[in-house]
């Protein structure tokens, strides 16, 4: 009776307790199916036993065999463990080892995997054996394969030779009853003996150790003829017409096929558990008994190949057994058949599955391919990854991460290590041509430990470039959750050190290194980006990111952290107001269609000049283009670019990410640096003869605008310049007299008539043109008259208001200010003011505002500047009297109480505190309201603001073919509208005069209400070009105070802009396009709406906003998160469209930004269950 | 007793704890047992099938045609795995299939005439439904065996499962796993599809 305890137990752990029961003293290996289970079975003996068995799971298996190895020199019993193509990388160490024989035991026990069903090739480890020349053991099953280890073990004492255990997968993972036997403890001490003709042996002694090797070979295959228990005959007779000699895993198959055809007692078998070297005497007598022989083995015709004469035997060599896949039942049940009948020997007949079988192929079944978990870290890594680069080369490598596959971001899978020198062989191939291809390589953390160090040293070391991202989710997982050396857990608990990866980059040379967390997608694609920009800068080199992240499959808790129930929603939301729609069944108007969008630049700008047009131009350094188009729509750009308020930089959308794009500044550069003699020229001459009264930008504009419609025109002013408030009203520090006189060379040049110090209405009447002949007349007179709001005392001397005080001081009627003055008031000429006085020498400068410095009308970088100049600014100040004491104007104030801000962020007076302490000054500047002087036109109506009466829309004003523009009509406005005022009048009266309508089509005039957005998720943040400033104590005089950036600065500055709106044929479209759908003709992109799923990807991801679509807010079955994003827990319905599978989803929320048509969901406040 | 089995379904529905369930029975009971399982990257959310064999086996791969008995969880690997079971020959029946899907329909119709005409028992039971409803779904394997010992021909009895389900599952599930075993065998026992 065997008093033996019984375990039901895997073939691995089969083999473990044969390791132990041998009484190893050293075991190392490296995880690989089908071999993973052996090492941390042995741990669980040796911790259940006590056993003093030093284990360790090495980095890789060349170095788990050559530490073995050592031990076995010393004496100790020692043994190695691996998948079949683990040995590959151990074959250095092995083919040494088998000339230099061992000491104590040494076994290699290498799992090969037929079929393959988890392994790049389906290699035959006896071959390897036979290689090597090592004898090796193949058991049949795994209670042999416990058996044989012993054997194995003294064997290899004996002969002094490593000796090898090649179980297959189907004994390595067979579950079966064994008999555990006692555990051997062999006291032995360590005992390196010195002996270096052997252990250093030089060539000349190798063909020595060569010669004593063959010799052992040839008595270990003479003696394996006597081990009967593992080599021996069944049904043994004097003659046979067939007879199967069986190894391995081949010898379990045939006996239970024979058992089914009812020959279990009739065909001997010779089982061969050692098939190298060969038991030949057995063999030979065997074959010789029997009339026909077949050779059952896996994977290889070891076995046959060492038989010398073949006449008899029928195997592999012959294709009889199919040479490719696993020797499955089916096909050796009907090959045995085959055999039995050829030679008459009856055969129980077996039903046949053809029908059967036949009629389930004609099911259709859902093709089930493996695929990363749900949740898995790798797939958001992929995800990006693809997103980030849709048309790059991947190399990736062995690991869960191979089924990046399915995500379309794994190019290649060789073998261990091969993404990281695939990268760089592919980087110097594609340089060769000149050719640049982003190149994103992926690796997991342990096989980076296992054999990606020699390829980043060697990449680092001969110049690739390429992106590699570890992929770090600090485990083994493909293999069962094996720890790493960066995790400085030990196989057994022995004391280790966690190792680090990120120093180990470093160690390789890397300059370039990012840790990041994959599951935050956007980051990834931002950093993957950043990533190859810097391979490709001539100072970059190998850039590599860390993806870190737990494997949750193996860390669930990791989830629980932050889950995130989602759902997908089937129906649109009501809002939408969509009908239910389907993939390739969308209405046209909902198909995705590309449309060129006014950026918001020019939509925001009152003269929609072309913004994005002429940046695009400066970022390829096409300066004088870029004027050209300027001038297309603005004469003045020198003038804009120092006065405008910037209203396009206001709703850049640059400004949504980090700055707006500093496009004023971009102008200025290119009207001061840029010599271009190229203007618009007059169009043909046009009956009619108009008049400008004022030459402010109003009046300039409409003026410039009919000489090129053609007509003849005459500006008035009543001043003794060209300008208006530019020329009188404006601080000379903020637009030097030479850039306006410049600018304002275009008058002469188009040959419009310049009449100066002539007021109309004083010196020429209006009746006075018309008998002229002027058949139109525009009054841009501006607003220049002060209307007082608090009672002003007459003091022309020490009283005066801002606009005043400027043009005194333009037209060189003040020259000088005493030391102490006071400006009221917080706009830009207010603060002119102030900076002006300044400038003449006043020593203390005073501003009060009435309210905050949010509520500041003026410029924020003017304000700036005034308070770096010196100027001392007041706020919620207001006053409420003025008078004269002692030489002295007093000005009294109140302290003004603020309501909280608007609905727009502004305050209001709410009302007046108790006064506060008076205040003296030599000169105060006033900062009254303005409205046009019309006291010399007559008939002219007026609003109730007391400004110029117009029609919106045109312009005209209450008599007839007189049209008004600029500050008369809005009072005191900025700039750019004052421009845009001008154009206005100009077209209408380009109507009037050509007796077409004034108002017919032209709502789309002036600035645009929609505006167009991009998206900025996925780009890196980069500053704004500073606007160098002249440092305050270099400012003499009225140099201009604001200076001009270097050419490269604007260069850059012009490439930070995003193109909103306009297709710069980037292919981001086309390349990420899952159906292919988009391609590229001379015209631009074109979409096969046959292939269109409809899902909106490219939409979604066009940088420009170029491509139109709604989101229709539900699943429309396109798939594309199927193909793009493959998580097990996102199934087709019925219908077509996705549901959740809440069986496997982990609620890791990763899927809710796949869906183009933002169908997927989180649900709010959902614990996870 | 000699009884081959084919176990399969999808990875994560506890294929392989039905194995050990009918490994720990079968050393109980003294008999053979030999099998084979899937692992590694066959496991990644693919097919998962384990073959079982006790008794007098030698090798671990069950032959097409010759299970006796086939289980399985998902009913896209049931007709993966359909011609593993044996059909009846000379007299003796043919084998028993029980498979988890909430259709009990769902087989192809000329498969299904084909089976009855070969003497083999198909026996479709909502499982996961039940296991659902009793609060825990990781258990639709427990329900579906649970189902299967209550046909007469099903070779192992509901006790001796029973005690293997105690002695391989954790004892926190101790409980609910025998209400769930113990309530589909009363729903095999009551269907009379037997």
């Amino acid at each position: 009776m065997d008093e033996r305890e019984k375990r039901v137990v895997l073939g691995n752990e089969a083999i473990a307790r044969g390791v132990v029961e041998s009484g190893c003293h050293f075991f190392a290996a490296y995880p690989g199916t089908p071999s993973s289970e052996i090492l941390p079975t042995v741990v669980r003996y040796k911790k259940e036993n006590n056993l003093d068995i030093y284990v360790e799971w090495s980095t890789n298996e060349k170095v788990a065999f050559e530490n073995a190895l050592s031990a076995s020199y010393t004496g100790k019993r020692a043994a190695v463990a691996m998948k079949q193509v683990g040995l590959n990388v151990a074959t250095d160490p092995l083919m040494s080892a088998a000339y230099i024989g061992t000491i104590g035991g040494f076994l290699i026990i290498s799992c090969d995997d037929p079929g393959p069903y988890s392994s790049q090739t389906e290699q035959d480890s006896r071959f390897m054996a036979m290689f090597a020349k090592i004898p090796v053991f193949d058991p049949s099953d795994p209670k042999e394969a416990q058996m044989m280890i012993p054997l194995a073990f003294d064997f290899s004492e004996k002969y002094e030779i490593p000796v090898m255990l090649r179980p297959v997968l189907r004994v390595s993972h067979a579950q079966q009853t064994i008999s555990l036997n006692p555990i051997r403890r062999i006291e032995r001490k360590a005992n390196f003996q010195r002996n270096p003709q052997r252990w250093s042996a030089t060539p000349r002694l190798r063909f020595l150790l060569h010669k004593r090797l063959n010799q052992k070979l040839k008595n270990i295959s003479e003696e394996f003829n006597s081990i009967i228990s593992f080599n021996f005959i069944e049904n043994n007779r004097e003659k046979a017409r067939f007879g199967i000699i069986a190894g391995g895993i081949g010898y379990a198959i045939a006996k239970d096929v024979l058992l089914e055809l009812g020959l279990e007692e009739e065909i001997p078998i010779l089982k061969i558990g050692t098939p190298f070297p060969l038991p030949t005497e057995i063999v030979d007598a065997f074959i010789n008994k029997c009339e026909m022989v077949l050779v059952l083995e896996e994977t290889e015709p070891v076995i046959e190949l060492q038989i010398r004469d073949k006449s008899k035997i029928r195997g592999r060599l012959d294709g009889l057994i199919p040479n490719e896949g696993e020797m499955l039942p089916e096909v050796i049940s009907n090959i045995i058949s085959g055999l039995c009948k050829s030679v008459s020997i009856p055969v129980k007949e077996l039903p046949s599955l053809e029908y059967l079988e036949q009629m389930l192929s004609e099911v259709k079944i859902p093709i089930r391919r493996p695929t990363l978990c749900s949740g898995c870290p790798h797939r958001a890594s992929f995800y990006a990854i693809k997103k980030a680069f849709p048309n790059g080369i991947f190399p990736s490598d062995i690991g869960c991460y191979t089924l990046g596959m399915n995500l379309e971001s794994v190019d290649t899978c060789h073998d261990m290590g091969a993404a990281i020198t695939f990268g760089s062989g592919l980087y110097h191939v594609y340089q060769q041509d000149g050719k640049d291809i982003p190149i994103v390589a992926t690796i997991g953390d342990s096989t980076f430990y296992h054999s990606g160090a020699q390829g980043l040293l060697n990449a680092v070391y001969n110049g690739s470039k390429f992106v590699l991202v570890i992929l770090d989710n600090s485990i083994v997982a493909m293999t069962g959750m094996q720890p790493t050396p960066e995790s400085g857990i030990t196989a057994d608990g022995h004391p280790g050190k966690a190792l680090s990866i990120e120093e180990l980059v470093k160690g390789c040379g890397v300059k370039y290194l990012r840790v990041l967390n994959p599951y935050n997608i956007k980051e990834m694609v931002i950093e993957l980006r950043k990533a190859y920009r810097y391979t490709k800068m001539p100072e970059g080199g190998m850039a590599v990111l860390i993806a870190r992240y737990p494997c949750i499959t193996y860390e669930r808790d990791k989830l629980k952290e932050k889950p995130t129930k989602v759902e997908v929603r089937h129906v649109p939301p009501p809002e939408k107001d969509f009908p239910p729609l389907k993939s390739k069944a969308l209405p046209k108007d909902l198909l995705p269609h590309y449309k060129q969008g006014i950026a918001p630049c020019q939509g925001a700008c009152p003269i929609q000049i072309d913004v994005r047009g002429y940046i695009e131009l400066i970022a390829k350094g096409e300066f004088n283009e870029a004027l050209k188009l300027i001038r297309q729509k603005n004469p003045f750009p020198a003038i804009t670019g120092r006065l405008c308020s910037r209203p396009c930089e206001k709703v850049c959308r640059r400004g949504d990410l980090d700055q707006p794009i500093a496009i004023d500044l971009l102008k200025k550069f290119l009207a001061d640096r840029i010599i271009l003699e190229e203007y618009q020229s007059p169009g043909q001459e046009r009956d009619g003869k108009v008049a400008i009264i004022g030459s402010g930008p109003a009046g300039l504009m409409a003026a410039y605008d009919l000489r090129l419609y053609g007509y003849l025109v005459t500006i008035f002013d009543s001043l003794p310049v060209l300008g208006g408030t530019m020329a009188i009203g404006t601080g000379r520090f903020r637009l030097p007299s030479e850039v306006l006189n410049r600018e304002l060379e275009i008058i002469k040049k188009l040959g419009i008539e310049v009449r100066l110090n002539t007021c109309i209405g004083k010196d020429l009447t209006i009746d006075d043109l018309r008998i002229q002949g002027y058949k139109a007349i525009v009054l841009a007179i501006g607003a220049h008259l002060p209307i007082e709001s608090i009672p002003l005392i007459q003091d022309e001397e020490r009283v005066i208001d801002t606009l005043n005080f400027l043009k005194k001081v333009s037209l060189g009627q003040i020259t000088s200010l005493p030391s102490d003055v006071v400006i009221i008031g917080g706009n830009d000429r207010a603060i002119d003011s102030a900076r002006t006085a300044i400038r003449l020498g006043a020593k203390d400068v005073r501003v009060f505002f009435n309210r905050s410095r949010n509520e500041m009308p003026a410029q924020e970088s003017n304000i700036k500047e005034a308070e770096r100049e010196g100027i001392k600014i007041y706020f919620n100040i207001f006053p409420t009297g003025i008078s004269r004491s002692n030489g002295k104007i007093v000005v009294s104030f109140k302290k003004a109480i603020l309501s909280e801000p608007t609905s727009i962020g502004r305050r209001r007076i709410i009302s007046l505190e108790k006064p506060i302490q008076k205040v003296k000054t030599d000169l105060l500047i006033n900062s009254p309201n303005y409205v046009p002087d019309l006291s010399n036109l007559d008939g002219i109506a007026t609003t109730i603001l007391k400004t110029i009466k117009v029609d919106p829309v045109t312009l005209s004003t209450s008599k007839e073919g007189i049209f008004a523009a600029g500050d008369a009509v809005t009072g005191p406005k900025n700039f750019i509208e004052a421009l845009a005022s001008g154009r206005k009048a100009a077209l209408s009266i380009h109507r009037f005069l050509s007796g077409e309508d004034l108002k017919k089509d032209r709502e789309d005039e002036g600035v645009s209400v929609e505006l167009i957005s991009v998206p900025i998720d996925f780009i890196d943040s980069r500053p704004r070009v500073e606007e160098p400033v002249l440092p305050v104590e270099k400012r003499e005089g009225f140099k201009e105070v604001f200076l001009l950036p270097d050419e490269h600065s604007i260069i850059e500055e012009a490439k930070r802009c995003l193109h909103c709106g306009a297709c710069y044929h980037c292919n981001m479209c086309m390349d990420l396009c899952p159906e292919g759908a988009i391609s590229k003709s001379k015209e631009g992109y074109i979409i096969n709406y046959n292939k269109c799923t409809g899902c909106r990807i490219c939409v979604r991801e066009c940088p420009t906003s170029s491509i139109e679509m709604p989101v229709i807010g539900a699943c429309i079955g396109c798939e594309y998160c199927l193909k793009r994003f493959e998580c097990p827990s996102l199934i087709k319905g019925d219908d077509g469209r996705i549901i959740i599978d809440r069986l496997t989803c982990v609620d890791c929320g990763l899927c809710v930004e796949v869906c183009g048509h933002q169908a997927i969901y989180p649900l709010k406040g959902v614990e996870r269950t | 007793m000699n009884v081959q089995m084919i176990i399969s379904g999808v990875g994560g529905q506890g294929i392989l704890l039905l194995t050990r369930i009918f490994s720990a029975l079968a050393l109980k009971e003294g008999l053979s047992i030999i099998g084979s399982e899937d692992h590694g990257m066959s496991q990644r959310g693919g097919s998962v099938l384990t073959h079982l064999k006790i008794g007098n086996f030698r090798s671990p791969l069950v032959k097409r045609g010759d299970a006796d008995i086939l289980i399985s969880l998902e009913k896209n690997e049931a007709y993966r795995t359909l011609s593993y079971i044996r059909p009846s020959l000379q007299g003796r029946e043919g084998g028993l299939c029980f498979i988890n899907a909430p259709d009990p329909d769902f087989l192809n119709k000329n498969i299904k005439e084909y089976l009855k005409e070969k003497g083999i028992g198909v026996f479709v039971f909502w499982a996961s439904k039940l296991a659902m409803d009793m609060g825990l779904v990781q258990s639709t394997n427990i329900a579906l065996i649970g189902f299967a010992t209550s046909h007469p021909r099903f070779p192992f009895s509901y006790e001796k499962m029973k005690d293997a389900v105690i002695e391989v599952t954790p004892s926190k599930f101790h409980e609910i796993n025998i209400r769930i075993l113990e309530k589909a065998f009363l729903e095999g026992k009551n269907s009379m599809a037997f």
